[in-house]
């Protein structure tokens, strides 16, 4: 089981009741950045749908980092303990 | 199809709109004389609203549909008249594998009243979606969704608006849940009859004059379709080629835009029927001339309203300005309370809210300073 820290933005805090960052747990033996969507939406239900669409893609105005480059590939392998973050890109607002 | 008897309803003691804007839901409430109004909101502050609706049949449940800059499209429910909204834990998103998106949803209408609960939404781009539970929980209409011809009907993306391509104008025969009418643009007016299994255009008569064969089967442009108030058998529409009705069973729209005045023109986005007449409706016309400015021509608002069916046009400008006064008013952004003498309702996107009591005769701005308005709905 794998622990991860997601920064939230401002957008998505309605979901984590104000939280900025949330930790989340990702039981897969080779975590995906699509685990931690995953897992995020099982603590939060509803937020992955505004930031990842029915196709599987990333939201064209939902930029997503992890250990601060940028990661728009939900297959993308994660490392343990890597830190995410997601942002409000600035096309969006 | 017979015509139902339609009792009128019982006299309102007040009117409610609510105002969905690019920037969140207000309402703007009226007593009983319709000349006191409170605005509150907003709601869903920053969010893009594209409608808010009540459910006739409950007089409670209400849907807003909204995404925000950032965030994909959703549906929020509230069933204690809009004091406390609860996000859809399945909102309208087509399958994970038709290579579709839906941007955002468009139109809502709830169905028909033997089937409390069920609501429909239109999406951007066309698409058709259904709930069975007020809203909560939403799953395409596979009979529009998957039709072997929807590729056909909807077109490409230059065949839509400049927001998107969009499926709007969702109809149901209060006699027959299973008879239903929607709007596409792009795509023209469609009809299904075994509850959404199956469609098929519903387009004979009606222009499309960006088209190189104006009489085409479907590719239209209807802004928007509604019943005349009090027979489901008669459509009125308001195309951006002009204005048309239908009178079922008849399939050959007919051209009722012909008695706009020629410096006015036939085009606009609302169509708006009077609940008790099905002889009375009204438009709001758009320059459509040159580039398409889209706004009141040569800034001087008005709406028109007919009371023959469509066959003569009254300018109603009473109270407006008479000069520089550049509106627009979208497709869903104009509709008519149930009052005897019948209250008619419009937005614009410059934010103001616009009323009258007296069906048209005289025009007061009830509210101002609002952003970008997309819809006005009584509730």
């Amino acid at each position: 089981m794998a622990g991860y820290s997601v920064a939230i933005p401002s957008p998505l805090r309605s979901y984590t009741r104000g939280a900025a960052n949330v930790r989340v747990a990702v039981a897969a033996a080779a975590p995906k950045l699509a685990d931690v969507l995953a897992a995020l939406d099982a603590d939060y239900p509803g937020i992955r749908f505004r930031m990842v669409d029915e196709a599987g893609h990333v939201r064209p105005h939902i930029q997503i980092f992890v250990n601060a480059k940028v990661e728009r590939n939900p297959a993308a392998a994660l490392p343990r303990d890597a830190k995410i973050m997601i942002v409000g890109a600035l096309s969006g607002g | 199809m017979a015509r139902a008897a339609n009792p009128r309803p019982p006299v309102p003691r007040r009117v409610r709109l609510l105002i969905a804007t690019r920037k969140g839901l207000w309402t703007l409430a009226g007593d009983a004389t319709r000349r006191v109004w409170k605005l509150a909101g907003p709601q869903f502050l920053g969010n893009v609203v594209h409608h808010a609706m009540l459910d006739p049949r409950d007089g409670k449940t209400m849907l807003a549909a909204a995404r925000t800059g950032h965030l994909g499209p959703t549906v929020f429910r509230s069933v204690d008249g809009g004091k406390s909204w609860k996000e859809a834990g399945k909102p309208p998103a087509f399958a994970a594998d038709s290579g579709r998106v839906v941007d955002h949803t468009f139109w809502l209408t709830s169905g028909h009243a033997s089937q409390p609960g069920v609501w429909y939404a239109g999406t951007s781009p066309q698409g058709l979606f259904r709930s069975e539970d007020g809203g909560a929980t939403w799953e395409g209409v596979a009979g529009f969704n998957a039709h072997p011809q929807r590729k056909a009907w909807c077109g490409g993306d230059q065949d839509g608006t400049p927001d998107g391509p969009k499926l709007h104008s969702i109809l149901i025969d209060p006699r027959d849940p299973m008879h239903m009418y929607f709007g596409m643009s792009s795509g023209g007016v469609f009809e299904s009859t075994d509850g959404g299994a199956d469609w098929h255009p519903l387009n004979v008569g009606v222009r499309a004059d960006f088209q190189p064969n104006p009489d085409i089967e479907y590719g239209h442009d209807p802004h928007c379709v509604q019943f005349a108030g009090g027979n489901p058998d008669r459509l009125y529409q308001q195309n951006h080629c002009g204005i048309f009705r239908l009178d079922r069973p008849a399939t050959r729209w007919q051209d009722i835009g012909t008695g706009m005045p020629k410096s006015v023109g036939y085009v606009g986005f609302p169509m708006v029927p009077h609940p008790h007449d099905a002889n009375t409706a009204w438009v709001f016309p758009m320059d459509g001339t040159d580039v398409w400015p889209r706004i009141s021509p040569g800034g001087k608002p008005a709406a028109y309203r007919t009371r023959d069916g469509g066959k003569s046009w009254k300018r109603q400008a009473v109270g407006m300005p008479k000069a520089q006064a550049w509106w627009t008013v979208k497709r869903q952004a104009m509709a008519a309370d149930a009052f005897p003498t019948v209250g008619v309702y419009f937005g614009t996107t410059s934010g103001e809210v616009w009323g009258t009591r007296d069906e048209g005769r005289t025009w007061k701005c009830l509210a101002a300073h609002l952003p970008h308005i997309y819809a006005v709905e009584v509730a």
